[in-house]
């Protein structure tokens, strides 16, 4: 990201903090290319002997978002959240555009590099989470947006408890509930299928 | 649901949580009385929250392919030839494979795009032939045969076997590096077989890695791209008309000799190194020369001495530790002459392994399976007889460089290491000439300090046991009750000494995998018991010194060695046998 992005990013998570629905329209793609372009240099990456662990790389974008320092806590909180949310767009197109693969059952998808391993055992179905989630929004937002931000984000639970400003032992009982919610959802819907 | 109610049911399953598991039925039934649903759905949550979840582990990490698909490849759908391009197979730095079928022999490929450069420069291009040519001549069931080389709009494929799988790196992430020694064996004997077939022929693959292993469904092995991969994109055209990689490094970093690092000629004992780390991560479940970037990773090819298969794996036999040593020596000359010789080292491995399997199911008769965890039979045995779960300790180079309890298959001597090391190359049924390097040193010289180690337990138990005789004859020189009480005295303090340290040579021998803890264990008992002993021989010698000074100046000499010896030899044999401590 070239630094008049980055100060773009800062300048734009500002406005959004001030609930400026332009801006937000505006830092969204910003943030969206600029995890997908991570995301390609960690498949580059994948070459290397050492992995880079996922988590690592979602962490070092948040941290290239958040390279102007100038930025108050507020603002910082603002991009994590709206990187979280660029996170889980990626995610779900691209389990989408799998899901599509193998419906069509044009591609028989197997794997020769690293990267590409899809292991069923480890394998989480995201669209299902994603589903839920979306229905858990309706019930109750904070925790949905939680489970944006440790789930697709990868945020720990201290640095969710700062994005969404309420304390660590609150997050932690959000989180419990959530979790319990959507795994229960999740069966429900494997289930009925 | 209204915001009111999912407010009540958040309370009550916090509330319910905060119960012990038995009584928060109960606690539910009575807060829900009267709402059924409402009880259902805060029982079902809570049956949820003790169950394993979708959302444990963020997304990225649950499934890193995602981060992966996406865009779409303009050649899948297409015809390249006689072959169709049906999907994506894997993409990233190592370039981009597709699934394909030929559609003449109606069969399934793997087609492998080739950096565009090589097209340009006629000099690569024959090179490339040449390797294709040579590399499509192997046949072996544990390699991916090459099956063309094809040009199609001025970009060269390479056409390969197809073979469903993942790779051994994806095995390796999922069993988390707890594979069952048996089974790594068996994969490495695989490659092994793999490598000497190709090397036979004059084939070096040059990059191998766990990447480059293909783990089929049905438990087969193969290895992907022999010789092929310096031709792989990203790799750019040097000045010389030379192939290599941005930073010069013709493979990766991780799994280079240190003579490919140098630019050094290279042979077949090139890819023994590279089969060396693969093995050591397979069986430590860690790179042997990990570092922060690869110039780390480099430097640490080129100067470090791995530090033994890892913390955790005490159970890993002894000769195939030296497998992995010699392969990962750092001068060629010290590696396996040819890899036929290592792959009759890794079979030798492997038929020890089943003996103890068989000998282990005999003896224990408990059922325990080899297969069936990551820990062999024998080591499970070997802790029942030892009636104490011995502590893993978490060790470093040298104690993991012990022999392991696959020793106890054959009549232990503890210089084996250095003995391997004296026979000759020539030797037929000999183990292969251990190299000269100072990894290996260290590892002869620590087997023979912990020889000295033993010795002094033994030589000690002996010296305690004569000691004996002198007290019985002074018995008759002490006052009345005080000679029997002093004679007995010795014989119990006599008697758990050399149980002791007698006990200690045997764990030492035969269950290395314990010693470390049983040592912990009887470290206090042995310093009170030799002090015991030496206050004892000191009394005796002041009591009888008026009538028979010559014996209390002996058990004055006696007591002052038996001190030295507890305070000064012993912790230094102790110390030398056992840096870690």
């Amino acid at each position: 990201m070239s630094e008049t992005t980055g100060d773009r990013v800062s300048e734009l998570a500002e406005r959004v903090s001030r609930h400026d629905g332009e801006a937000l329209a505006e830092l969204m793609p910003l943030v969206y290319d600029e995890l997908r372009r991570l995301a390609r240099g960690y498949v580059g990456r994948e070459r290397r002997a050492f992995t880079l662990q996922p988590t690592a790389l979602v962490n070092e974008a948040y941290l290239r978002l958040l390279r102007d320092r100038k930025q108050d806590w507020r603002t910082r909180a603002q991009v994590i959240g709206i990187a979280a949310m660029a996170m889980r767009q990626i995610l779900i197109e691209a389990a989408r555009a799998r899901h599509a693969q193998k419906r069509g059952g044009k591609l028989a998808r197997v794997t020769l590099d690293e990267g590409l391993v899809a292991d069923e055992a480890r394998t989480v179905d995201v669209l299902a989470v994603d589903d839920a989630l979306h229905k858990l929004a309706t019930i109750d937002a904070e925790q949905a947006r939680l489970v944006e931000l440790r789930f697709f984000g990868g945020l720990t639970v201290e640095e969710s408890a700062a994005a969404l400003g309420i304390s660590p032992a609150t997050v932690k009982r959000h989180w419990a509930v959530a979790r319990a919610w959507l795994q229960r959802e999740i069966a429900r819907d494997t289930d009925g299928r | 649901m209204d915001a009111e109610r999912w407010r009540r049911i958040n309370e009550l399953f916090h509330a319910a949580l905060e119960r012990d598991p038995g009584s928060r039925e109960a606690f539910v039934d009575e807060a829900c009385a009267g709402d059924p649903a409402l009880r259902t759905e805060v029982l079902e949550l809570l049956r949820m929250h003790s169950g394993p979840g979708a959302i444990d582990r963020p997304a990225v990490e649950a499934d890193p392919d995602l981060l992966l698909t996406g865009d779409d490849d303009p050649l899948i759908g297409r015809r390249l030839g006689p072959y169709e391009v049906t999907g994506l197979l894997g993409r990233g730095g190592m370039g981009i494979v597709y699934l394909g079928q030929d559609t003449r022999l109606r069969r399934p490929v793997a087609i492998k795009a080739l950096p565009p450069a090589l097209t340009h420069n006629d000099h690569l291009r024959a090179r490339l032939r040449r390797e294709a040519m040579a590399a499509g001549a192997l046949s072996h069931p544990c390699i991916a045969t090459v099956f063309a080389l094809e040009e199609f709009d001025q970009q060269l494929y390479v056409v390969q076997e197809y073979v469903p799988g993942r790779t051994l790196r994806a095995t390796m992430k999922i069993r988390e590096g707890r594979m069952a020694v048996a089974e790594i064996v068996s994969i490495a004997l695989d490659i092994a077989r793999a490598l000497a077939a190709a090397h036979a022929q004059g084939v070096l693959h040059r990059d191998l890695k766990p990447e480059n292993v293909l783990h089929t469904p049905a438990g087969g092995i193969k290895v992907v791209d022999f010789g092929l991969a310096r031709f792989e994109p990203g790799a750019v055209i040097g000045d010389a008309g030379t192939l290599t990689r941005p930073g010069a490094l013709p493979g990766t970093p991780g799994y280079m000799a240190p003579e490919v690092v140098r630019g050094d000629p290279v042979d077949a004992r090139a890819d023994q190194f590279s089969f060396g780390v693969l093995l050591y991560e397979l069986v430590a479940g860690e790179h042997p020369f990990e570092g922060t970037d690869d110039i780390t990773t480099v430097a640490r090819i080129l100067e470090t001495e791995p530090s033994g298969p890892g913390p955790a794996r005490p159970e890993c036999p002894e000769p195939l530790v030296r497998v992995i040593t010699t392969c990962l020596a750092k001068a060629p000359r010290d590696r396996y002459r040819t890899t036929a010789e290592l792959v009759t080292a890794l079979e030798a491995v492997r038929d020890t392994l089943e003996t103890l399997a068989t000998d282990a199911g005999a003896a224990a008769d408990t059922g325990v399976a080899v297969e069936a965890g990551a820990k062999p039979a024998p080591d499970v045995a070997a802790a029942a007889l030892a009636g104490a779960a011995s502590r893993r300790v978490a060790r470093r180079a040298s104690s993991s460089f012990m022999p392991g309890p696959a020793e106890a298959a054959r009549p232990p001597r503890a210089s084996d290491a250095a003995s391997a090391r004296d026979s000759t190359p020539g030797d037929g049924s000999s183990p292969p000439p251990a190299p000269a390097s100072t990894g290996i040193a260290k590892d002869g010289a620590i087997s023979n300090l912990r020889w000295w180690w033993q010795f002094h337990q033994v030589a000690v138990s002996v010296v305690y046991a004569l000691m004996l005789y002198p007290v019985w004859r002074a018995r008759e020189w002490l006052p009345a009750p005080w000679g029997l009480v002093t004679f007995m005295t010795a014989v119990a303090v006599v008697g758990a000494v050399v149980n002791l340290r007698l006990h200690l040579w045997f764990t030492a021998r035969i269950y290395p995998a314990q010693l470390d803890a049983q040592r912990r264990a009887s470290a206090l008992w042995k310093r009170l018991l030799d002090t015991a002993f030496a206050v004892l021989l000191l009394s005796v010698a002041a009591t009888i010194a008026p009538s028979h000074p010559r014996w209390a100046a002996f058990f004055i000499v006696m007591a002052i060695s038996s001190a030295l010896s507890a305070r000064v030899m012993e912790p230094a044999t102790t110390r030398a046998a056992f840096p870690d401590d």
